[in-house]
């Protein structure tokens, strides 16, 4: 098979039948020996004083080996920080994260003590008997709390409850207000999201025979895990080993160090016996990361003709407790700040982006950090705006967005966008719909009484994050920006591949080793993928930002052409003919161009250079290679459209249809791509109707279980549609972009503006002004407009 | 979320069954389909010193008919009502509910019996239960009482269930034949427990209404009757109209809960609306006699 099993073919999954057989190695499965299990005791107010911890009972509960707090685990492990440089004037204020509270509490789910035990019902047994005496503090609960003057501070220490606050001005914008034909000011709030993997996280650490520590983690980042164990553990980095096995998704949530963590490596080293955690779903919820919650005011100053002149943006996020690492809470508004003119031509700009502490979960990244809440912002904004001056949103589009022309294209944000095409994704997206008859549908079922409704949201992505992203805001002083790949050939000319990206669901070992298969003419079968193992992989800071194509992907490719390159060398020596006439045979074998005369296995090429047989002069004996790339960001642009219905009577919204057209650039493997598109519409209709977590007035979660935080289920989303277009990125190894988190964003957008456009001829076009959007929420806002039914 | 510590037994009969539930030292539990159970267990917002596991009493998982009744064992689990003809032939509205209920994973686990103990305000059964006017035979190791739904669902408010005691059985009359019946219930999504739910029976004659049932879930603690509802339609002239008004009188007899999903003024309005739903389709499924 060979190069039709390189870039572009719909292989299979090769990592599915694993998955679907159940033959993985996630870490709840796993034992070892004189294993411990840890539960952990969570602070149950939002905001108190630590007053003191009584575990004298829970130490001498059965199968209790020890009882951790705060005083012995902190003293073992410093806090977590996140530091950075190059702010300029952005006020950048991080915190201690201690990796248990000490002294305070700050949000419920933190932790105050772990209790090692002989299983995991003898700890929870024990962990109630632990007596954690409080003296409640006044919780800050919203943003708006937390900006207030007279706001309690989350943090002493600090002189009030920002996190982050950044600003930017670009062109004329006071200006572009005053002559505006027509002003459109939104505000909107977005609802608190988490990742909710269905493998929540869990540690597993022990010491290896050598006394090394080992930690697996379910992680998105095992070498960024590894380097901070060694550092807030005082320990040298070559005698710590992270594995991330088997990762049940992770969704931004898993690229993060967590407390949790750094206490089981803590407990291991002391109690030098195996301790494992297991997180359930309520801690996930109470303790894992949020995202997203955030109050924005949006505006767009128009022409006449509905070109957009200027936006003034602000970004209020609602961060929670602590300073994550090595993303924080000022990811999600600055991402969203600094992505807010989306694929539309705009020159004037003004952005503000903050981020406060409040007494909830620390709020960081998650699949798509800052453009969903863009998403909605922008393409409601738009929608609005169409609205008022008679457009339709297809048209307003088109005044406005961007054309593959127009690339590389620089933005009043100072990033540069390298390539492109939404206005052709928009018209192809219209037609991948149907887009006229569709709105012949919408007005005959309006003639029979049913409201349907057609939202558009157009959208960029960014994507890999590079330097010319992160640098100028120091956020890349705390992660490796390069991503490495290890190509090696054996004797029989199998190959192995290993990587320091971690794939979580995303398919890499097949769409890696299709890269690979595409340079070597082998099968995606001849290669063993590896990853997740620090020992084993070369250093890279892991899967995030949907840059593991780009930089993961563009350093396999590099390995595996330095490694052609080399075999061609020594193939052209066996074969007596020189290297511009040596060609990899669509079997994958080395021949003289044309394919006359004798031809060699890669086997044979491999034995050749490895037993030094048969080397040509000069030639370093061995068949493998290292390579990494420091990646530029390419940018993914997509149009999607949503079809719903919206019952006035109950309020209730079904998406009907979904469309996409996406360019990610060459796509490695249509059907993986589209996987991830499908994935992450999902989550992003979730996010647009169901998902949100929900603080009571004292701060306590009441949306802990699965039951009160609403996930999207199969029977509420309609098949996907798709098309393609392939713009190269200039900036990438063979032009790849990344493309991960797109699927994501787009719904955040296009429902919102079909419920709209549902309602339109009910009550005219009104926003969709806080999500999630549910049943009630549509309900208020057509009796708010006056409509009775 | 592991349970605290607890005692288990599986007896292989009834009266072990109600011997281990009377001579526990504090409070014994049924351990039914455990799909309710269970999870507070694992929160720990249930502690019983004892379960009693009834699964090894197979003869208990049983619907069997008689003239007018069917009699529903108490180890009959949700997934036997689902596509079984004879229940689609006399108690269609059964089928229809079950169809709403949880995800197949819980329907075959669950038990209509375990249902009707745990009492979700909102939930299928106890909706079916009160409709139907059930009849349900509760026993122990002093006897043995019969109860109707009405009655014994206001008063046990959910999770609470008489300790030491057995829902052994249920039996739900047969709607008249030619009697139009309609279910349904509005959520958020498919098999989610229902924010509200509303089921009619509507029988018709000379072109007036000789019988009506209104039942409501989601909107008080527990599910229940709108018997002045009821009485108000009885002789009237079946029409939109009619549905309308009756729904307009539902709200201010309700006294629904506030809470994540929706707020008592919603429920109002919801329930009103899905009033008027059931009863439109009762009255298209209803034969119409003496005309
Ligand atoms: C994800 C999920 C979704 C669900 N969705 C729905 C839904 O949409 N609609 C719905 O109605 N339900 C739903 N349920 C609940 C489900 O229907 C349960 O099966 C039902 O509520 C209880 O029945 P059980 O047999 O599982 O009882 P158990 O969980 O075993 O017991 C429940 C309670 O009743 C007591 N009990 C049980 N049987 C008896 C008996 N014969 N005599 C005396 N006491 C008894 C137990 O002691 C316990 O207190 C859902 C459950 C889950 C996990």
């Amino acid at each position: 098979m060979g190069i039709t099993q390189g870039m572009g073919a719909r292989v299979q999954r090769v990592e599915d039948e694993r998955y679907l057989t159940g033959r993985t190695h996630f870490i709840d499965a796993m034992a070892l020996p004189r294993m411990l299990t840890v539960a952990f005791v969570r602070g149950g107010e939002a905001h108190a004083r630590l007053l003191g911890i009584g575990v004298q009972t829970a130490a001498a509960c059965p199968g209790v080996s020890h009882v951790m707090t705060g005083e012995e685990a902190n003293a073992l492990c410093q806090p977590i920080r996140a530091d950075r440089t190059r702010l300029g004037r952005t006020h950048y204020a991080p915190t201690d994260y201690p990796v248990m509270a000490s002294g305070v509490i700050r949000h419920v789910g933190e932790i105050v003590a772990a209790v090692v035990a002989d299983d995991r019902y003898l700890a929870e047994d024990a962990a109630e008997q632990v007596r954690v005496d409080v003296e409640p503090l006044p919780p800050v609960l919203s943003v708006d709390q937390a900006l207030a003057p007279d706001a309690p501070l989350v943090h002493g220490t600090l002189g009030d409850n920002r996190h982050y606050h950044g600003r930017l001005e670009n062109g004329e914008v006071d200006a572009a207000f005053e002559s505006a034909h027509r002003v459109v000011r939104t505000q909107l709030r977005s609802n608190r999201h988490c990742a909710s993997p269905m493998e929540t996280r869990a540690v597993l650490a022990h010491l290896d025979a050598d006394g090394r520590l080992v930690v697996y983690t379910s992680s998105q980042m095992p070498h960024m895990v590894r380097t901070k164990l060694a550092d807030l553990l005082g320990l040298p980095e070559r005698n710590i080993r992270v594995v991330a096995p088997d990762v049940g998704g992770g969704f931004g949530l898993k690229c993060h160090v967590f407390p949790e963590e750094l206490i089981l490596a803590a407990l291991a080293l002391k109690l030098e016996r195996p301790v494992k955690w297991i997180e359930d779903r309520r801690e996930n919820y109470m303790a894992g990361f949020h995202a997203k919650e955030e109050c924005i005011e949006f505006a767009l100053a128009l022409g006449e003709d509905g070109t957009i002149e200027a936006i003034d943006a602000a970004f209020h996020a609602d961060g929670g407790a602590y300073t994550s690492f090595p993303f924080t809470p000022s990811s999600e508004p600055s991402m969203a700040a600094a992505t807010c003119t989306g694929p539309y031509r705009v020159r004037n700009l003004r952005t503000e982006a903050i981020a406060a502490y409040t007494n909830k979960s620390t709020l960081s990244v998650c699949r798509g950090v800052g453009l969903p809440i863009v998403n909605y912002a922008l393409e409601h904004s738009i929608d609005r705006a169409a609205a008022e001056l008679g457009l339709d949103p297809a048209e307003m589009r088109r005044r406005n967005l961007l054309r593959s022309e127009d690339f590389p294209y620089g933005t009043p944000n100072f990033t540069l966008y390298d390539s492109g095409s939404p206005l052709e994704s928009l018209e192809q997206a219209l037609e991948l719909m149907d887009y006229e008859n569709l709105r012949k549908e919408q007005a005959a079922a309006l003639a029979e009484g049913r409201h349907l409704g057609i939202g558009i949201a157009s959208m960029i992505e960014t994507t890999t994050y590079g330097q010319d992203v992160l640098a100028p805001f120091g956020k890349s002083d705390n992660v490796a920006l390069h991503e490495s790949a290890a190509l090696r050939v054996a004797p029989d000319g199998g190959i192995t591949l290993s990587v320091g990206t971690h794939s979580h669901g995303q398919g890499h070992a097949t769409t890696f080793a299709q890269l690979v298969a595409g340079v070597l003419g082998c099968d995606v079968g001849d290669i063993r993928f590896v990853q997740g193992d620090t020992d084993t992989t070369p250093y890279g800071s892991g899967t995030w930002g949907s840059r593991s194509a780009v930089a993961g992907g563009g350093a396999v490719l590099k390995a595996a052409r330095q490694v052609r390159d080399k075999a061609m060398q020594v193939a052209a020596h066996l074969l007596q003919i020189p290297v511009a006439e040596v060609e990899i045979t669509n079997d994958g074998r080395f021949a003289r161009k044309g394919g006359e005369g004798p031809s060699l296995e890669r086997g044979e090429v491999a034995r050749a250079a490895l037993y030094e047989t048969n080397l040509p002069l000069g030639l370093d004996a061995g068949l493998e290679a290292t390579a990494s790339v420091s990646p530029r960001s390419p940018y993914t642009t997509a149009t999607h459209i949503a079809f719903v219905q919206v019952d006035p009577a109950t309020g209730k919204v079904d998406v009907l249809r979904y469309g996409v057209s996406e360019d990610c650039g060459p796509m490695i493997n249509p059907t993986v791509v589209e996987g991830q598109i499908a994935g992450g519409v999902v989550q992003g209709i979730g996010s647009a109707l169901l998902e949100h977590h929900i603080y009571d007035d004292q701060g306590q979660l009441a949306t802990a279980s699965m039951m009160d935080y609403r996930l999207p289920t199969a029977p509420l989303v309609p098949r996907i549609e798709m098309a393609h277009l392939e713009t190269p990125s200039p900036h990438s190894e063979d032009g790849l972009k990344g493309m991960g988190e797109g699927g994501a964003v787009g719904p955040m957008g296009a429902v919102p503006n079909a419920v709209s456009d549902a309602l339109k001829p009910l009550i005219g076009w009104q926003p969709i002004s806080e999500l999630p959007i549910t049943p009630e929420r549509v309900h208020d806002l057509l009796r708010r407009h006056g409509w009775r039914g | 979320m592991k349970p605290p510590p607890f005692e288990y037994c599986r007896p292989d009969s009834i009266d072990e069954a109600l011997e281990a539930l009377a001579d526990a030292s504090e409070d014994a539990r049924v351990l039914a389909g455990g799909q309710s159970l269970v999870p507070l267990l694992n929160v720990r917002q249930v502690r019983p010193a004892r379960l009693v596991d009834i699964n090894a009493l197979v003869a208990e998982r049983y619907l069997t008919y008689t003239d007018d009744a069917l009699a529903i064992g108490c180890l009959a689990r949700h997934v036997d009502f689902e596509d079984n003809p004879e229940i689609n032939a006399r108690l269609p509205i059964l089928g229809e509910a079950v169809k709403e209920l949880a995800s197949p994973a819980v329907r075959n686990r669950g038990t209509f019996c375990g249902s009707l103990c745990h009492n979700d305000p909102a939930a299928e059964w106890p909706l079916m239960a009160v409709l139907l006017d059930a009849r349900l035979h509760v026993q122990s190791a002093s006897g043995v009482r019969q109860e109707t739904a009405g009655g014994w669902l206001a008063d046990r408010h959910s999770p609470a269930v008489a300790p030491r005691e057995l829902l052994r059985r249920v039996e739900i009359g047969v709607p008249p034949p030619g009697a139009g019946w309609s279910f349904t219930e509005f959520n958020r999504r498919p098999g989610d427990v229902a924010i509200v739910s509303a089921a009619a029976l509507l029988t018709i004659e000379g072109g007036r209404v000789a019988s009506a049932r209104l039942a409501l879930g989601g909107v008080d603690r527990s599910a229940r009757r709108l018997h002045q509802v009821e009485r108000l339609l009885e002789g009237e002239t079946p029409s939109e109209a009619l549905w309308s008004a009756a729904a307009g009188e539902v709200p201010a007899l309700l006294e629904p809960p506030t809470d994540l999903q929706a707020t008592a003024g919603f429920r109002r309005h919801l329930a009103a609306q899905l009033t008027r739903r059931v009863f439109a389709e009762a009255e298209a499924r209803a034969t119409r006699k003496g005309t």
